[in-house]
C-alpha cells in the first residue's frame, strides 16, 4: 500500500493506493493520526481512488479518523471510492456515516 | 509438474467412479499478514471458476477475508505465529470455504451451534442472506462459509 499526503487549499489530502487490510491499515492509522493531531487540526480528505480492497480493519481506521477529527462538520471526508470499496461501506452501513464525495474536486468544494 | 510464481495448486479428486470431477484447494496460511492478499486472490479465483459473477466473487472474497481477519484479531489476538488452514471445496449445492484455527474458541451457546455463515447466490446482498449453519465440531470450531450455486 502507498500513502502520501499533501496540502491543497485548506485541506490535508491523504492519497491511499493499494489494498487496505489487516497488514496495511496500521500504516494508514499512523498517517491519519499524525495529521489529525496537528494544531490546529486541518480538514482531512482521504482520497481512496487507488484503493481496490478494504476490510474491517481498514474501516476501523477510517472510523477512528472520523472520531478523532471530532466527526461531522466536514472535517473528515472520503472521496474516490471504487465500487468494491463503496460496496463494503454500504454493507456495513457506514456510507451514511462518512461524508463521501465522488472525487477530490467535489470534496474540496463540499459539493456531492 | 512445473510451478511458476503466482500459480495456484488445485487438487482434483473424483466423486464416484470416474465422474463428477470436483475441485478442492487447501492452503495452510502463513503467519505473514502481507500474504492475505494472495489468499484473497485464491478465493476470488476459486469462486470465479465455479461461475460466480464478479460481484459475487467480491462478496465471497470479503466474507472469507473477514473470517480470516477475525481469526487473527480475536482467536490469535493479533499474533501472526499461528497457522490457519483454509480448505476450498465444492459439493452438489455449494462452494464451501472452511477455516480452521487453533486459537481461543468461543463458548458455544444453545442458540448458536458454531461459527458459520451461509451466503446464497439468490440474495442481492451477502448480509441479507447470512444465516448460521448448525454445525459444531467438538474438536475445534471451524468457520464454514458455504456459497450456494
Amino acid at each position: 500500500m502507498n500513502i502520501t499526503s499533501r496540502q491543497k487549499e485548506n485541506a490535508a489530502i491523504v492519497d491511499v493506493a493499494g489494498e487496505l487490510d489487516l497488514h496495511s491499515s496500521p500504516e494508514l492509522r499512523k498517517a491519519l493520526l499524525e495529521i489529525l493531531r496537528q494544531k490546529p487540526a486541518p480538514r482531512v480528505i482521504v482520497n481512496l481512488q487507488g484503493v481496490s480492497y478494504i476490510d474491517s480493519s481498514g474501516l476501523s481506521v477510517l472510523v477512528e479518523g472520523l472520531k478523532t477529527s471530532g466527526g461531522g462538520n466536514g472535517r473528515f471526508a472520503l472521496c474516490g471510492l471504487a465500487p468494491e470499496v463503496r460496496e463494503v461501506l454500504k454493507l456495513t452501513r457506514l456510507l451514511s456515516v462518512f461524508e463521501v464525495y465522488e472525487n477530490e474536486e467535489e470534496c474540496l468544494r463540499g459539493r456531492k | 509438474m512445473h510451478f511458476e510464481q503466482g500459480d495456484i495448486l488445485i487438487s482434483q479428486g473424483r466423486d464416484g467412479p470416474g465422474r463428477n470431477l470436483k475441485l478442492s484447494l487447501k492452503l495452510e496460511l502463513p503467519r505473514d499478514p502481507r500474504l492475505l492478499t494472495v489468499i484473497r486472490g485464491a478465493v476470488r479465483q476459486f469462486a470465479a471458476i465455479h461461475g460466480f459473477s464478479d460481484a459475487e466473487c467480491n462478496a465471497i472474497t470479503v466474507g472469507v477475508d473477514e473470517a480470516l481477519t477475525n481469526i487473527v484479531r480475536h482467536a490469535y489476538e493479533n499474533r501472526h505465529d499461528q497457522s490457519i488452514v483454509l480448505s476450498c471445496s465444492e459439493d452438489h449445492e455449494a462452494v464451501v470455504f472452511v477455516l480452521e484455527d487453533r486459537g481461543a474458541q468461543p463458548i458455544p451457546r444453545e442458540s448458536r451451534a458454531g461459527r458459520s455463515t451461509m451466503c446464497s447466490r439468490e440474495g442481492s446482498e451477502p448480509t441479507s442472506c447470512a444465516r448460521p449453519w448448525t454445525r459444531w465440531n467438538t474438536s475445534g470450531c471451524p468457520i464454514v462459509i458455504a456459497c450456494a450455486w
